[in-house]
């Protein structure tokens, strides 16, 4: 059942102004035909014209390979959500709440929200698009995921790996870089209650 | 559920953060991650407790094999297993491992086939207190550093309860 959790605003590049936004808990089918019909063939052309993996990762686009569909259709451990905007799936989020546990010693063997996989489409994508019209997909997402993390009792502690490329995203944010994870080929990165807090709260006032 | 943040950190978040989109998961540029997602769509979603014995399972192999100073190449060589399949039960919990590899590790490490085998999630009854065991060890784990004392302990602990 898709739930529609509340609006918040993107910054439309193109324009200059901030649009509504709704963010949604599980997807539905409207989530699905764009993925398929909208994201998938524009990351896929991309990736062809890359002839190897590491321009690929340099060109933004990694996750034409991610099966988001599969996914979330498949496995029902992961909670799902999703960022619509102009009347389209601009943001997709796959959480597991089931199967991770903390690993900052601090925190270690404690229930934690894992980040499975987070995208924003690719006309979104600053690396990606000469004019990438969104920004703050894969903000609002995050902020997501903290929110399910303290309704759920976990005090807002996210997991997640890094696609390379994002690496120096998770730093300002507040996560702590755990380094390399030899069996996910990937850069861990863990927030804790105390960075959950200073994430969300600090920027309130 | 509700929402932690409001319109007005949106924006300032925004306007704070560097311009860089948000991406984070796992790449499928490998055959076995692909196959991975092949298997997710047509296997039958196990539920959350064998899923969490299948991660105690993949800790425990990982654990032993840190423990032994071994590759995943080299203990799949040395216990006659498929690479693929071997990372498969390390690293995925909705894997289903084979008899065959369940039973290849318990003999390469000397732990009990019997309890091997409800960690893989292949048998309907498992016992609750193999099941809090496992729970306790699978929580403690950290594939991300090499074993550390505390861990060695543990994984000691554990093999030993999975060989009473």
């Amino acid at each position: 059942m898709k739930e529609h959790l509340g609006d918040r605003d993107l910054l439309n590049r193109w324009t200059g102004e901030y649009e509504r936004a709704s963010i949604y808990h599980g997807l539905d089918e409207s989530n699905f035909r764009d993925f398929e019909a909208q994201w998938k063939p524009v990351l896929e052309r991309r990736a062809a014209e890359f002839p190897n993996w590491t321009e690929a990762a340099d060109g933004n686009v990694q996750d034409a390979h991610w099966d988001w569909v599969g996914n979330a259709k498949a496995e029902s451990r992961y909670d799902t959500f999703a960022v619509e905007c102009d009347g389209m799936t601009q943001g997709l989020m796959l959480v597991d709440l089931a199967t991770r546990f903390a690993r900052i010693q601090s925190q270690r063997g404690l229930d934690l929200c894992y980040v499975e996989l987070i995208s924003s489409a690719p006309w979104n994508r600053p690396k990606f698009s000469d004019r990438p019209k969104y920004r703050g997909t894969g903000c609002a997402l995050l902020a997501t995921a903290v929110s399910l993390s303290r309704e759920l009792e976990f005090k807002g502690r996210v997991g997640l790996h890094s696609l390379p490329e994002s690496e120096s995203w998770y730093g300002p944010l507040g996560f702590t870089n755990c380094g390399f994870d030899d069996v996910k080929k990937m850069q861990y990165f863990e927030m804790t209650e105390e960075q959950a807090n200073q994430f969300l709260a600090d920027r309130e006032a | 559920m509700k929402l932690h943040f409001s319109n007005d950190w949106m924006r300032k978040a925004i306007a704070r953060y560097p311009d860089v989109e948000t991406e984070a998961g796992r790449p499928l540029e490998s055959p076995a991650l692909a196959d991975e997602i092949a298997r997710g769509k047509v296997a039958i979603m196990p539920t959350r407790n064998v899923v969490q014995l299948r991660i105690a399972l993949g800790a425990l192999v990982h654990q032993l094999r840190q423990r032994d100073g071994l590759t995943l190449e080299e203990l799949a060589v040395r216990a006659d297993v498929s690479e693929d399949e071997l990372r498969q039960v390390e690293t995925n919990s909705s894997y289903t491992a084979r008899p065959r590899i369940i039973y290849q590790l318990s003999s390469f490490f000397g732990v009990s086939l019997n309890n091997l085998s409800q960690l893989s999630g292949e048998t309907h009854v498992v016992g609750r207190q193999l099941y809090n065991d496992a729970m306790k060890f699978a929580a403690h784990s950290d594939a991300l550093t090499p074993l550390t004392e505390a861990q060695q302990t543990l994984l000691n602990e554990f093999v030993a309860i999975l060989n009473r």
